[in-house]
């Protein structure tokens, strides 16, 4: 009975890693496409009102995976901090890869420029993290299986051994 | 009072300024602040002001006030909220109108597209230019400037670069505008070519224009004087410093539609007027009845009411 036991909590345990992996990636392509959709959003929003960007981000209307950005960025703003280091240090808040941060980051020293500047950086920005979420898709479909035979089976060769 | 008020806008303006350069404005003894024109900030050079007698270092020690490029890039990104691209109207020309009143000069690398400066980038001097009120200016002046039955007169103002002219011309449009005992409120349009008289900012005047004074900022004279009369019904026209032809023909309309016209123009006397190619075109226009040379004798000014020459 013990045994029993022991042998269900460690593949329990299997399948909660495998699950953690899946709902980590998971939130990374939902941040991913949020942002896309925010900065698409934010370009938009720069052509039609010309409306300073604190008071844009203020009032953008995004996915709650995005929501939390912008709130460091205003944050940020508020205390005093320029643009471009007020965005970096709200990106490190991001639960995404160190390739995809890099690419929000690199935004921040690009919106300081005039309406058409803006708008390309942000555009190729939205394009960029579109690009990656789908790698990311892409690559999900081809290695999640693998990952969670991996997790099930490495938990069911620990339960034999201990057995 | 008025030297108090000139401390506070000088303590004012240095808001604006980086952190590390506004504390070193600010210890400034009080006599020379009151002085202050303008606060000009140019990369790898001392942080200056502008007086009377000329610019001198706002710090005792001017390495210790050296102005870096991060500097401008971060006064410029804060005052434009990091969002140029909503003051390209302004930037472009050069000049961003401030909330209080004050007025940032701009200078660096222009982007030229199609034509046209786009942008300016790599900032490389600004020049922060205290703009004072001067309250009461124009009120003895005023009553001079109407006709015996009560009819205001088309006034010119002259005065050299630097004269005061725009400090009167903005008093006696609140002076107009008001009205007194003896005369009426008028009503005032104010083609602001150049954010200088109302320096508006986000649609509000950040200056004292009087009760019935309607402001078209950033708009050519020549186009804003048709606008302001189809749409406007306007007494007087005021305008800062005409410098074309067709400021000329644009205001001979205004005057042909019976609406007064007060405007100023670079020159120290009528004399100096008559060498100008435009005061033919005055001339020929007839349109103002009296002027206000503004002249300077050490340091104090005085204003000389008198009938223009080319007037019937």
């Amino acid at each position: 009975m013990l045994q029993l036991t022991g042998s269900a909590l460690i593949l329990g345990a299997a399948l909660w890693l495998q699950r953690s992996f899946h709902l980590r990636t998971l939130l990374r392509q939902r941040t991913l496409r949020a942002l896309s959709g925010a900065f698409l959003a934010l370009e938009s929003a720069v052509r039609l009102t010309l409306t300073p960007l604190p008071a844009l981000l203020r009032h953008l209307s995004c996915e709650p995976e995005a929501a939390g950005f912008f709130e460091g960025v205003t944050a940020n703003l508020a205390r005093g901090e320029p643009l471009a280091s007020a965005w970096e240090h709200a990106a490190k808040t991001l639960p995404i890869a160190a390739r995809e941060r890099e690419t929000v980051s690199a935004l921040g020293h690009a919106l300081g420029g005039d309406e058409e500047s803006v708008c390309s950086a942000l555009t190729l920005a939205a394009s960029e993290l579109s690009r990656l979420e789908e790698e990311l898709r892409q690559r999900e479909r081809e290695t999640g299986r693998i990952t969670a035979a991996l997790c099930l089976g490495g938990g069911a060769m620990l339960c034999i051994l201990l057995l | 009072m008025e030297r108090l008020e000139r401390i506070y806008r000088y303590e004012q303006s240095c808001e604006f300024l980086p952190h590390r350069l506004k504390s070193l404005a600010l210890s400034l003894p009080d006599k020379q602040k009151e002085r202050v024109e303008e606060l000009r900030l140019r990369v790898m050079h001392p942080l200056t002001v502008l007086t009377l007698e000329g610019e001198l270092n706002a710090a005792p020690d001017g390495r210790a006030s050296l102005v870096t490029a991060e500097d401008l890039e971060q006064m410029l990104g804060a005052v434009t909220e990091y969002s140029r691209y909503a003051c390209i109207e302004t930037l472009r020309q050069g000049f961003l109108p401030l909330r209080g009143g004050f007025r940032l000069g701009v200078c660096g690398s222009a982007v030229v597209r199609d034509g046209e400066v786009s942008n300016l980038k790599d900032i490389s001097s600004l020049a922060l230019r205290i703009v004072c009120e001067h309250i009461g200016l124009g009120s003895d002046i005023a009553p001079q400037l109407f006709s015996a039955d009560g009819r205001f007169l088309s006034t010119l103002i002259l005065s050299p670069p630097g004269g005061g002219k725009t400090t009167l011309l903005r008093d006696l449009i609140r002076v107009l505008s008001l009205g007194d005992a003896e005369h009426r409120a008028l009503r005032v349009a104010v083609i602001d070519e150049r954010c200088e008289l109302a320096v508006c900012c986000k649609g509000r005047a950040q200056m004292e224009l009087g009760n019935h004074t309607d402001v078209l900022s950033l708009c050519p004279k020549a186009v804003g004087i048709p606008m302001v009369l189809r749409g406007m019904n306007p007494q007087v026209i005021a305008v800062d410093e005409i410098t074309a032809e067709e400021d000329i023909r644009a205001m001979c309309l205004a005057a042909n539609c019976g609406v007064g016209l007060l405007a100023s123009i670079h020159a120290a006397s009528v004399d100096e007027l008559h060498q100008k190619p435009l005061w033919r075109a005055l001339l020929r226009a007839r349109v103002f009845r009296r002027c206000i040379v503004i002249r300077s004798n050490g340091g104090a000014r005085s204003y000389e009411v008198g009938d223009l020459p080319c007037s019937n």
